[in-house]
């Protein structure tokens, strides 16, 4: 939990009959990261990256018809698990003979739903445009009878009809207004057929939209249409029943095609993948990270695939060359648990955890929760904020983490709720179990700054640790070291004891003193004697060096600075986090606010409509509002008074071979 | 009567003073007199464009790349007076900025077409975005000429582009559509010409903008029927909505001539003097220009304190880039017979 998984670097040889049996292997185990081979030494001994882009557009071509099949199923449910990730070159024959049989099933009823959805439809504007030309009642037996004259049908923008009268002007024509619909005309133009064209020429420019009436039309436009509507409804009876049969395939291939779309997304993924492998000869190579704790399941499991023909070495990170140098970084698995893990996306968000300190996400997922209750403090609201976190744990699984960390949050409102009296603003239905922040500001911005100290503490300490892990040694005497530490506890201490006791007497007071000037002078001296050692060690070593080395001075002077920066950045720190009761004391005012605008609304009579109302949407506006700054106001406090105390990041994060199903899920959503 | 001082003494003021800052016979002899774009645009900087000019001193030169700075002074002038006007007057001058947001469709519409970018047409396209109210980065993002137009349908080109959309769906051709943006945009003009309260304020509107509107369909119906070769009918219904001189009948006598001799005959007599002997369509341009510029003098003279003084201003001034523009291509290609061609005569006359 405070530390990340530890992890093996293993190499696996594998011959290439067998690279279909271990893609699968690695398929089902996942917690496999991938190094890209022409990464690594091994990549400059002759093994080229093995890529099989026939089978890569094989799988593609599947994940397209399975999706496109569930999509006209409609098919909704539970992605089944996948037990076994598919051997790609194997089963994408038995894939594939899958979807075929499941398309020959089902293809013919989705192409008659089809069929006759274009139907009803076609039928559907076929209506409209009648209506369109119904009020004229025109037969169009006669119409069609018509031999020197040519009609067309069709709607005119208003403004364009004058236009169009005057370019026809020179020609017999008549132009006949039908009706007015969203301000365009529904008009009838006819001309003689030796003008048809400039008929055509003078309506096109003028943006007449033709109606594209069928030729064949025989009638009155009112029976036209009546006969229209009788051949919809054997359509739509036709059409359900179809659907009714559609909703039978659905049910019976869609956990099947959920199956083959899974699979051929991993098998996707595992092809995709082997791009990162090295191939020569007849031998795959590959490399990667993996949990100490799975290594010897993995091996196993790949031996016997292989039948002992596979050769499957693991080292530990700290013997790799390339680890060593600085080239390849080991990547971070983290280890948490589920009401904690949610919280690895704030830690990351700042910076990965390099693999040589401490991971920081159990410490910033409690104090983050504490924090955070301790400003929104309100049952009330807190329970708000568990019910929608609750609702996005169980509706939005792309969300689930923010669900997690909402619900948390919810319940340390509502403890802190309980600790201040407070349900939805309301500070007389129970007593406080701890104090009302409104009518206690001084013991609660005490508290504040206490909980600043520790939080700062727990920084220093956690940066000694990470200090003797990183085997910096060099740095423990600095400010942000155990010098540091002891002085900012012995200021701390101070304080604490002047609010809670009162003055220190005389002793307490010279020791204090000498010890603090103690303290300081190591931190003022520790650069310069640090520096003064190193630039002996270089000249020793390399005496031609020309690098130019600072004066004496300088660093002096830089140091003196150092120190006093360091000093007052105790002070802000710890100031800072201040902020937590002022957030607090904020929104027990908006409270008031918001009662006093609900007073004013209901005139003093605390009753009405207008008075719960407003206290309704106040609540709303409270949660929303408050929720949002309490959230950044913690992070700030987090991420500045606290990460910044010991907190390096650099790390590179541990990518597995298949990503989470979660992750699946949202890949495929996209 | 009495508001209109009120109305218009702050805005007409500064209008004066911009007008007073407008290129003299003198410079336009010496933008005439180089030999070079180089020269040219040194002038051309000590003049009231000096500090637009700025903007692109460091890009690279070229016709178009003069366009964009000199637009941007004019553009910032419709931008102010709009801003001084009330609701009503506002609209002429959005109207009338808006041509230049219909060209910007066209050429974005047509690079859609093609699959060329932003940049690579950037050359060709006016600077409105400072100023317009149209999301461009959202239209440029979109996929194609129908997720343009989809967007473009919001906007108030949209019921324009909705009665030509059919149209581009059925032949594929992006002209009616460039058609239906440009038309549009002529009657929005008019329309709020129509809608301004004053009589005074009307009038002149109509007059200038209206004049405007005339030369802009002699020149726009003159290259429909000679250059693009449609029909009478055809030109008549593409004609922009709106004119001081011409109504539909004279302008469907304009569209009717088969020859440009009967073209000129056709012109009304007001208009009489543009071609005097010349009957190229592609010289026919400065002199329009020249025609509407003797009438936008007319709102400089006479009683101040009305509308006819800031719109005469922004036309007069679009000429005068319009002008720039050409005389400072023609350095570019070493045309010496240029003078009287490219420039409107009334340039070269008044200081």
């Amino acid at each position: 939990m405070f530390k990340p998984v530890r992890l093996f670097r293993i190499t696996i040889q594998v011959p290439d009959r067998y690279m279909s049996d271990v893609l699968g292997i690695l398929g089902d185990f996942r917690l496999l990261h991938l190094i890209n081979i022409s990464e690594t030494r091994l990549g400059q001994l002759g093994y080229v990256a093995a890529t099989r882009a026939e089978l890569v557009a094989r799988f593609e071509q599947l994940l397209k018809n399975a999706s496109s099949l569930l999509k006209s199923l409609e098919v909704k449910g539970e992605i089944p698990a996948v037990e076994h990730a598919p051997r790609p070159e194997k089963d994408i024959f038995f894939l594939e003979q899958e979807i075929n049989q499941i398309q020959s099933s089902t293809l013919p009823v989705l192409s008659k739903i089809e069929h006759t959805k274009r139907q009803l439809s076609q039928k559907k504007d076929l209506i409209k445009k009648m209506q369109l030309v119904s009020p004229a009642d025109i037969d169009f037996t006669r119409l069609s009878s018509l031999y020197f004259t040519v009609y067309r049908f069709g709607t005119l923008p208003i403004e364009n009809l004058d236009r169009l009268e005057e370019s026809l002007s020179d020609i017999h024509h008549a132009i006949v207004k039908i009706q007015e619909s969203r301000k365009q005309l529904v008009v009838a133009a006819f001309c003689l057929k030796e003008d048809s064209e400039v008929l055509d020429r003078a309506l096109k420019s003028a943006f007449f939209n033709g109606l594209d009436l069928p030729q064949d039309l025989k009638g009155h436009v009112g029976q036209i249409i009546k006969d229209l509507k009788d051949e919809l409804g054997p359509l739509e009876t036709e059409l359900e029943q179809l659907e009714r049969e559609k909703e039978e395939l659905a049910k019976k291939y869609g956990t099947r095609l959920l199956l083959v779309r899974e699979k051929a997304y991993l098998g996707r993924i595992l092809l995709k993948a082997s791009a990162k492998f090295g191939k020569i000869d007849h031998t795959y190579l590959l490399t990667g990270w993996v949990p100490v704790d799975s290594y010897e399941r993995l091996k196993e499991r790949i031996l016997k695939a292989t039948k002992g023909l596979a050769v499957v070495d693991a080292v530990d990170p700290e013997e790799v060359r390339e680890v060593r140098s600085g080239i390849i970084k080991i990547p971070i698995l983290f280890n948490n648990p589920l009401l904690i893990r949610p919280f690895e996306r704030l830690t990351t968000l700042y910076g990965t955890p390099s693999y040589q300190e401490i991971e920081p996400t159990v410490f910033l997922a409690i104090s983050f929760v504490l924090l955070f209750g301790m400003m929104f403090g309100d049952v009330g609201h807190g329970l708000v904020l568990f019910l929608a976190g609750f609702y996005v744990f169980r509706r939005l699984y792309k969300y689930i983490d923010y669900g997690i960390i909402l619900m948390e949050c919810g319940v340390s409102s509502m403890l802190f709720g309980f600790l201040y009296g407070s349900i939805f603003g309301l500070e007389d239905l129970f007593p406080a179990l701890w104090l009302h922040p409104m009518k206690d500001i001084g013991r609660f911005m005490f508290a504040s700054a206490i909980i600043g100290v520790g939080m700062i503490s727990l920084g220093f300490v956690l940066n000694l640790l990470n200090i003797i892990k990183r085997k910096e040694y060099n740095k423990i005497l600095s400010a942000s070291g155990l010098t540091g530490a002891l002085l900012y506890w012995l200021l701390a201490g101070l304080a604490i004891r002047y609010y809670t006791i009162g003055p220190p007497g005389p002793l307490e007071k010279a020791v204090s003193e000498g010890v603090a000037a103690l303290l300081l002078f190591i931190m003022f001296i520790e650069r310069p004697i640090r520096l003064f050692l190193r630039q002996k060690r270089t000249h020793l070593s390399d005496a031609s060096s020309k690098q130019k080395k600072p004066s004496l001075s300088v660093v002096i002077l830089e140091s003196l600075i150092e120190t006093l920066d360091s000093v007052l950045r105790f002070l802000a720190n710890t100031v800072s986090f201040v902020r937590v009761a002022a957030f607090a004391l904020t929104h027990a005012a908006l409270f008031l606010g918001v009662f006093s605008i609900a007073d004013m609304v209901s005139h003093g009579s605390r009753s009405g409509i207008a008075y719960f109302l407003t206290l309704i949407i106040g609540n709303i506006v409270i949660i929303v509002l408050e929720a949002m700054v309490v959230s950044i106001q913690t992070i700030r406090l987090e991420y500045y008074e606290f990460f910044s105390k010991f907190f390096r990041g650099g790390g590179v994060p541990f990518k597995p071979i298949v990503e989470t199903e979660k992750d699946l899920v949202s890949d495929k959503g996209a | 009567m009495l508001s209109q001082p009120f109305r218009y003494s702050y805005i007409d003021a500064k209008v004066r003073t911009i007008y007073a800052q407008r290129l003299k016979k003198s410079d336009w002899r010496v933008l005439d007199s180089c030999n070079d774009q180089s020269c040219f645009m040194q002038y051309l900087s000590t003049t009231y464009y000096g500090r637009w000019l700025e903007i692109i001193s460091k890009k690279k030169e070229g016709t178009w790349s003069l366009g964009p700075s000199l637009y941007l002074a004019l553009f910032n002038d419709y931008h102010k007076i709009a801003r001084a006007l009330g609701k009503a007057p506002a609209q002429i001058f959005q109207g009338l900025f808006s041509r230049f947001e219909a060209e910007n469709i066209k050429i974005l519409l047509r690079a859609k077409k093609v699959g060329l970018s932003r940049n690579n047409v950037s050359h060709l396209l006016y600077p409105v975005e400072r100023f317009s109210r149209i999301q461009w980065d959202k239209l440029w993002k979109a996929s194609g000429v129908d997720g343009t137009l989809e967007i473009l349908l919001s906007t108030y080109f949209g019921t324009a582009i909705g009665h030509a959309k059919p149209q581009l769906e059925h032949h594929g051709k992006l002209f009616p559509v460039e058609m239906a943006v440009e038309i549009a945009t002529y009657r929005r003009i008019w329309l709020a010409v129509s809608t301004l309260s004053s009589k005074k304020d009307r009038n002149m509107a109509r007059m200038l903008i209206g004049s405007f509107i005339d030369a802009m369909n002699v020149y726009h119906v003159a290259r429909l029927r000679f250059i693009y070769g449609l029909s009478p009918e055809e030109a008549l219904n593409y004609s922009y909505p709106g004119g001081y001189h011409f109504n539909l009948r004279s302008l469907h006598n304009l569209c009717r001539a088969q020859h440009m001799s009967d073209f000129i005959k056709a012109m009304p007599s007001e208009m009489s003097t543009v071609f005097s002997g010349n009957e190229n369509v592609t010289d026919l341009q400065p002199r329009l220009q020249n025609w509407v510029l003797l009438r936008l003098k007319r709102a400089f003279l006479g009683l101040p304190f009305h509308l006819g003084v800031e719109i005469a201003w922004v036309l007069y001034r679009e000429m005068e880039i319009d002008s720039l523009i050409r005389l400072y291509e023609s350095k570019r290609v070493k045309d010496r017979n240029r003078m009287g061609r490219l420039i409107p005569e009334m340039f070269l006359q008044e200081d």
